[in-house]
Parts: structure tokens; C-alpha cells; sequence
């Protein structure tokens, strides 16, 4: 039934990023190691001293050492996010994508039924998670074995196995979603957005009590479900998680079947709905304002909606709430960390979790908030390369407007949504002070919110110069994640490792975090050092872009 | 005396080891429609990317009304409209919307005007650039090209997807336009387009141009064609020796002999023999398009289309 030739060309299409993902994996594997190396024996002390749930939650072993630690934070939370974000990126092109591009044209004159086309690009999904997967186990390992550690203690291969089932199911709902609409950014939307709801739902839940069964609804939960990095590959939920992925594969067939194909980019059915009532149209035109009369910065901001209103609206959202959760869980959390030791309280900066300044931070603006900020401003900062890949440029300049100007009004689009998103994240912790009556000092929280915002336009700033150096959006986003990645983990080992602390000093997160600002306020050359990281890296690329030949 | 609306002046661009244009220099007059053809790959893109500044010459300029398109690059498209090849648009704004954004880059937009080339393309602008045919893309694209009534206009591939008859309204917009004073500088792989609207052309082959002929010239130069039928069989070599004959063949009784010249000997020598019928012709520019690019075509490729054009000629005569 397979097509041999349109699954190994859907194969070569998506090895490499799927490679470039797990060499990230392996190298965060290495860097890992290499930090809790650094913490020697003490870190099996660390474990003894962990409660039960902490150590159930995140899959831990008992009798862990330094390898326990780094395969439990590669498995159950790195590793999951990046091999589920490749099955998630397939999924929703494989018909979709072809649909977008206009390619389902030629591929559907060809004497072959839309089951087998689907047949084959969905098998060429599950080879390349599969083969994701196998290579991030090989990374691993070797990451272990270079440090002198060894393997007998943690079943690497039966963490993998879940880490597969649970990916393959939601690349398998990117695929059914985007395969019933034609839609591919619907269906990595949803599958993405659930996919980040599932990771919150498994780590915030069980901090309630009596709802710790209600977990048990995130996919996310069954990936360090029954401990299998300690006890083996818990066949009961990944059969479950297989079975619900061939489900969803079932239902794009079906849908796949009975539907019109597109061709080209569409709008939303549910949206083209909603629109054609005119008080629904009135409000987004007000929302959206008049796209063609607002310029290129107007343009770009408009361009960038979706992902702005999910991301900002989202970590708002989730920061408006956490304060009420925080009288929630606040007697509970105060026992819990108590039983911590230090050095891993160092991984969220040693946040106090007794304190709304501390849950704040390790909860909130620790990793979320500038993951939120971070896919914003790294998305606009790419939107310059986009023009140039999308052969707009040549249209952009057929009008009298230069290249560095139409250059610094795209930095300065990136930066409007940088601080855009950033601005609703604070919003959302001082709603959640007001709300809970947390009685957090309003400069501190002033204080975050500037820094969070410096964090995203640095990272912004990454992606831009990368897009105006080269004109390609793949080596733009890829510079903006691999910095954002990189210098997260970076500041993150330093925590445990003092070694490492001069080479935090190079990431922006260092200045962003290190000193939790919205504890111990703002020290003052710290924005001063992300400010002038943004204009420097923003002046490189308007002077990039004005050197060399445009693309498109 | 005022400057050269477009003026290419030994203008090289190489990628890497690539030579896309190699010393090509031309100019283009005032109030003039010009062609530029050449197949894919000769180096027509380049150019005109050269003359928006979206890449930069190795060596020689580009420039347009005397300026510099490097050095005076946002003041040269105040005067310039462009429409480029394979026309990409933004999809989720409308037609007017996407009018409307690039008119605030520009300034100065009459509205009046912008409505009016909408009317007579017949462009809907009211959908979505993601919903719209290429046709209706291709209009949106003209009109924006054409909307600040720039003084030089340059042309990539203009009709492609537009039917007919909105072909012919566009080719009575480009001849007001030129009458009006301005400049259009049109590159084209439709040939009978090239051949029906501009007054000069431009052929560029691997880079180099290979001529630039007004269209009169050429007709006036071109290779001309008689075809013979006589009444029995006549070797096409008799022919061969003829004053001003470039080919012969023969092809049953009748004999094609392209020529150029006065056709006096070539009749003095037919009439040697008894003559059925006479057709004459001169060839179109696809043919002389052929000619120039002979080498890259091959030559089975130029005699399978010269038979088919004489069976087609033969069909047609009967």
C-alpha cells in the first residue's frame, strides 16, 4: 500500500530537522553531564533527601546518581518537547502542508489513491519520530559513557519507548486535525497547544490535593507513568497511547476521503464563519486595524497576530491565575520545598517556593514566561528572511523605501512584539498579585517585567540579524532557539555548577534571571547589558542586509 | 539633453563562478516600449534585479533617469513601477488592502486613478490575496505596478494567467502609457506580445547580449521565406547556389527556400521550371528568436519545427 518513492522523499524532507534536534538533545545531554559531574557524590545525597512525589513526578530513581538526574530531565521534559515538536511539525503537513504549498496538484494526478499518499507520508512521519527517538537514546548514552558513569542503573530504551508513544500521539493529532481542514497551522496549533497543557497539568496538578488522579488526563503523565526509566516499559499506557495514535490516523482517513483538497494558503473555515457575522468582523477589523494603510512595522505585527495573541493571551492567562493557585498549594508547597536541597533549588534560581515572589519565579518566569516571549519575538525577528523566501522583497522594493529602512522597521516590529508579550506576562503576575493579595513590591514586579522584556528583544535580535545576514528564516529561527536553548541550560548548570559561572555570564539569561529580580528588585547595569546586546545585534543586521544580494 | 530612462552600462554580475550577465550594455529611449527575451537562465532577472538594487553588479551600473539605481536607489523607484516575475503577495491581506499598504510606502497615490486601472483590468479586490486565481493575482499586480504613474515602468512576465481579452486591455495601457511621454521596459517569453506592443528589442543568450534591434529593423533584416510548389520534384540544391539564399529544402514538389535580398534571382531560377504556386513570407519573432538561440535549441529540435511549420503552411494552402 506504501508508495516507496513519496515516503522516502517525505523522509529526506524531514531527516534533517529532526537530526538538528536530537544533536541539540545530545549536546544538552553532554553539557549536563558535565555540570552534575561537577556536584560529585553529593548528588545521590541530593535524592535521599527529594520527597516521594517529587521523585514519582518526575520519574526518578531512589537510588539515582548523576546519570538518573540528567536522563530524568531529558526524558520526562526536553526530551518529550523536542521529539513530540517534530512528530507535531510532521504531522500537520502531511497532506496540509502539501495542500499549502500548492504541491498536492502534481501529487494527486498521479495514479495513486489519496489512502496510499496519506499511507506513505504518515509512515515516513512515524519512521522519522521513530528514528528521532533512537538517535536521542544513542545521544544520551554516549553522553553518559563519556563521563566514566554507566548504563546498568536506568532503562534508557523503555523511557524512549514512552517518550515515542506519547510524541506519536500527538503528531498524530497534528496530523488528523490538519488533514479534516487542510489546515496545517491549525493542526500544530492545537496539537502544540495541547501539548503544552498536558506538560502543565502533569506538574501542576499533583500539587493539589485531591485531584492527583486527575492528571491521569494528560498524555504527558504516562511518559514517567510506573517509573520506567527505573522499572521498564510499562506496556499498559503505551499500548494506550498507540492506540489512541492509530485512532487519530484513522480519523484523517476517514476525513481525508470525503473532503475537497485546497490548494494554496486558505483561511480557517471556523474563522471565515465567524467573520462573515458583521459585529464579529466589526470587532476583529477593530483588533486587527486596517492592515494595508499601517506600514511595514503595521504589516509585520498584523502578520504576526496568531502567534502573538496565543502566546501573550496564554502566559497572561497563566500568570493571572497563579496567584490564587499560590493560596492554594502555598501550605502544602511550604512543607514540600523544605525537604529540598539546596542545589536543586539552584535550577529555579533558588527560588523560596514559600514566598509569591518564589512560586512566581520557579512556576512562572522561570522557563514559561521566556518560552512564551521567546517563540514571539524569535518568530518576528525571522519575518525579515520570510519576505525574501516568500519573494516579497522584490515587490517590497519595486516602492521607494530603503533597504536599512525597511530593515530597522522590521527590528523595530520585533521589538514591539517583544515587549507586546512581555508587558501582557507582567500584567498577568500583577493581576495575580492584585487578585490574591500577594503583596508583591509593584517595582520588583516592574523590574521582571523590563527584564523579561530585554530577554526577548535579545533573542528577537538574534533571529533578525541571523535573517538579515543570510535571508533564510531556517538559520534565523535556528540562531534565536539555539541561543535561547543554549543559554537557558547554560545559566541553569551554573546553578549546580560554579565552574560554569563564566560562561553564564555570556548567555542573556544570566541577566534576565540570575539575581531574581522580582525578589531582590533590579540591579541596574543588567538591562543596560541586554539593552545594548539588542541594539548592537539589531545595527549588525540593518548593516548585514544593506551589504549583500536579496533572494526573493 | 535629458537622461536615458534605463541605461545598463557594461554590467557584469557573477555568483561565484557563475557568470549571470557579462558586459551587457544598452539604453532605453524615452517614450519607449522595450522587449528583452531570452530563454530561463540568460540572465534577464539579473538585470533587472541589478536595476532595483536588490543585487548589486559585480562591475558596470545600472542607471535609471541619470541616477545611480546603488547610490540613488529610493529615489529611482519614486519614478518606478514594477511588477516582478512569479508575483508574490501577502495572503492574508485583500487587493485593496495590499493597494493600500504599498501606496502608504510610496505616497502620493491617486485613488482616482488606482480605481480606474481596477475597473478597466476588471480586478476584484475585494477577496483575499490566499483566495485569488494567478489571473486576479497577476492584476493586483499590475495595478500596483502602474499606480503612482511611474515615469519607467519595469515589466516581468506581465500577462501571465490574464485571458485575452484582459491582454489586450493591458496592451492599450502600455501603449498609453508610452504615448504619454514614459518608458516600459518589458521582459517576456511571449513572444507575439513582445512582437505586437514594443518598438525595440533586447536579446540576451548566457548572459550576453546578443543583439538590441528596433522592430522595423528587424523585419526589414529578417530572413525571409518562399515556398515553390512546382509540377514535378526539384532537388533543393539547385537553390543552394542562389544569390542571398540561406536554405533550401525540398519536400515532395515543393521547394522552401529562406533568403534574404532582393527575391529577383531566386525567381529568375524557379521560373526555369514550371511553377504551380508562390508564398512568401517573412518570419515572425519566435523564428528569429530560434535563430539567435540556435545553438542552445539544437539543431533537430529547429528542423523538426521547420518541417512542422511547413506541413502546417502546406495544410494551410490547400
Amino acid at each position: 500500500m506504501m508508495l516507496r518513492t513519496l515516503y522516502l522523499k517525505s523522509v529526506r524532507d524531514r531527516w534533517l530537522g529532526a537530526v538538528i534536534g536530537v544533536a541539540a538533545l545530545t549536546a544538552t545531554a553532554f553539557m549536563s553531564m558535565w555540570a552534575y559531574s561537577g556536584i560529585g557524590d553529593d548528588v545521590v545525597g541530593f535524592f535521599d533527601q527529594m520527597p516521594d512525589f517529587y521523585r514519582t513526578s518526575i520519574g526518578l530513581s531512589s537510588s539515582g546518581g548523576v546519570t538518573t538526574l540528567m536522563m530524568s530531565m531529558m526524558l520526562n521534559f526536553l526530551g518529550p518537547f523536542v521529539i513530540a515538536g517534530i512528530a507535531i511539525s510532521i504531522g500537520a503537513g502531511v497532506i496540509a502542508g502539501e495542500e499549502r504549498t500548492g504541491t498536492v496538484n502534481i501529487l494527486t494526478t498521479v495514479p495513486r489513491s489519496r489512502r496510499r499518499l496519506l499511507w506513505s507520508k504518515t509512515m515516513a512521519m512515524v519512521s522519522v519520530v521513530a528514528g528521532a527517538g533512537l538517535l536521542s537514546w544513542a545521544g544520551y548514552a554516549l553522553a553518559v559513557v563519556s563521563f566514566g558513569e554507566g548504563l546498568s542503573e536506568v532503562h534508557v530504551g523503555a523511557s524512549t519507548v514512552h517518550v515515542l508513544a506519547v510524541s506519536l500521539l500527538f503528531g498524530s493529532l497534528a496530523l488528523a486535525i490538519s488533514t479534516a481542514t487542510g489546515q496545517q497551522v491549525l493542526g500544530s496549533g492545537i496539537a502544540a497547544g495541547l501539548l503544552i497543557l498536558s506538560f502543565l497539568i502533569s506538574g501542576v496538578v499533583p500539587l493539589i490535593d485531591g485531584y492527583k488522579s486527575w492528571a491521569k488526563v494528560s498524555p504527558w503523565f504516562y511518559i514517567g507513568d510506573g517509573e520506567p526509566l527505573t522499572n521498564g516499559v510499562q506496556w499498559a499506557p503505551v499500548s494506550i497511547m498507540l492506540a489512541a495514535s492509530a485512532a487519530l490516523i484513522g480519523v484523517a482517513f476517514w476525513t481525508l476521503e470525503g473532503r475537497d483538497l485546497r490548494s494554496g494558503e486558505g483561511g480557517l473555515p471556523i474563522l471565515e464563519r465567524l467573520t462573515a457575522d458583521p459585529r464579529v468582523e466589526k470587532a476583529i477589523t477593530m483588533l486587527q486595524g486596517r492592515g494595508g494603510a499601517r506600514g511595514i512595522v503595521g504589516l509585520t505585527l498584523t502578520e504576526g497576530r496568531a502567534i502573538m495573541i496565543i502566546a501573550g493571551g496564554g502566559i497572561f492567562m497563566m500568570l493571572s491565575v497563579m496567584g490564587l493557585l499560590f493560596l492554594a498549594v502555598s501550605d502544602f508547597v511550604g512543607d514540600f520545598v523544605e525537604v529540598f536541597p539546596d542545589s536543586i533549588m539552584a535550577i529555579v534560581g533558588f527560588a523560596d517556593y514559600t514566598t509569591p515572589e518564589g512560586w512566581y519565579h520557579g512556576e512562572g518566569l522561570s522557563i514559561v514566561a521566556p518560552v512564551a516571549v521567546a517563540v514571539v519575538a524569535i518568530n518576528r525577528g525571522m519575518s525579515l528572511a520570510v519576505e525574501e523566501r516568500t519573494r516579497r522583497a522584490s515587490l517590497l522594493f519595486g516602492n521607494p523605501v530603503s533597504r536599512a529602512g525597511v530593515a530597522w522597521r522590521k527590528l523595530a516590529a520585533t521589538m514591539l512584539a517583544a515587549i507586546g508579550v512581555s508587558a501582557l506576562a507582567g500584567a498577568g503576575v500583577a493581576v495575580g498579585n492584585v487578585s490574591a493579595g500577594l503583596d508583591m513590591s509593584w517595582a520588583n514586579i516592574g523590574a521582571a517585567t523590563l527584564l523579561l522584556a530585554l530577554l526577548a528583544t535579545t533573542l528577537g535580535a538574534v533571529a533578525f540579524l541571523g535573517a538579515a545576514a543570510t535571508g533564510n528564516p531556517a538559520v534565523a529561527n535556528g540562531a534565536g532557539t539555539g541561543v535561547a536553548i543554549l543559554g537557558w541550560a547554560i545559566v541553569s548548570f551554573a546553578a549546580v555548577n560554579d565552574a560554569l559561572l563564566p560562561w553564564a555570564r555570556l548567555s542573556p539569561f544570566y541577566y534576565y534571571s540570575w539575581h531574581l529580580p522580582l525578589e531582590n528588585g533590579l540591579i541596574w547595569w543588567h538591562p543596560l547589558v541586554l539593552a545594548g546586546a539588542t541594539a548592537v545585534l539589531g545595527a549588525i543586521g540593518v548593516w548585514a542586509y544593506t551589504r549583500r544580494d536579496l533572494k526573493g | 539633453m535629458a537622461p536615458a530612462p534605463i541605461e545598463i552600462d557594461h554590467l557584469t554580475k557573477r555568483f561565484g563562478d557563475v557568470v549571470a550577465v557579462d558586459d551587457a550594455s544598452f539604453q532605453i529611449e524615452e517614450g519607449e516600449i522595450f522587449g528583452f527575451l531570452g530563454p530561463n537562465g540568460a540572465g534577464k532577472s539579473t538585470t533587472i534585479r541589478c536595476l532595483l538594487d536588490l543585487i548589486r553588479p559585480t562591475s558596470g551600473s545600472c542607471r535609471v533617469l541619470g541616477l545611480d539605481s546603488r547610490k540613488d536607489a529610493v529615489e529611482i523607484r519614486r519614478h518606478l513601477g514594477f511588477l516582478p516575475s512569479d508575483l508574490a503577495m501577502y495572503p492574508n491581506l485583500t487587493g485593496r488592502q495590499t493597494l493600500e499598504f504599498l501606496a502608504h510606502l510610496r505616497g502620493g497615490v491617486d485613488w482616482a486613478w488606482v480605481d480606474e486601472l481596477s475597473e478597466r483590468l476588471d480586478a476584484d479586490l475585494s477577496r483575499r490575496v490566499a483566495e485569488y486565481s494567478s489571473g486576479n493575482r497577476q492584476k493586483v499586480g499590475i495595478i500596483q505596478a502602474f499606480m503612482n504613474r511611474p515615469r519607467v515602468a519595469v515589466l516581468d512576465e506581465p500577462i501571465t494567467g490574464l485571458d485575452p481579452l484582459v491582454q489586450l486591455e493591458f496592451h492599450t495601457m502600455l501603449r498609453e502609457h508610452a504615448a504619454a511621454g514614459n518608458t516600459v521596459f518589458l521582459s517576456s517569453h511571449t513572444l507575439s506580445e513582445v512582437e505586437r506592443v514594443t518598438d525595440r528589442v533586447a536579446f540576451i543568450r548566457r548572459g550576453r547580449l546578443v543583439a538590441v534591434e528596433s522592430m522595423d529593423e528587424l523585419r526589414d533584416k529578417a530572413v525571409r521565406r518562399l515556398r515553390l510548389e512546382f509540377a514535378a520534384p526539384v532537388p533543393a540544391a539547385d537553390f543552394l547556389a542562389v544569390p542571398g539564399v540561406h536554405e533550401a529544402s525540398a519536400d515532395g514538389l515543393v521547394v522552401t527556400v529562406q533568403y534574404e535580398g532582393s527575391m529577383a534571382p531566386l525567381l529568375r531560377a524557379a521560373t526555369d521550371r514550371e511553377v504551380l504556386s508562390v508564398e512568401s513570407g517573412s518570419l515572425d519573432l519566435d523564428e528569429m528568436f530560434l535563430e539567435f538561440y540556435r545553438d542552445e535549441v539544437g539543431e533537430d529540435v529547429l528542423a523538426e519545427e521547420a518541417s512542422e511549420e511547413e506541413r502546417a503552411a502546406g495544410r494551410g494552402s490547400r
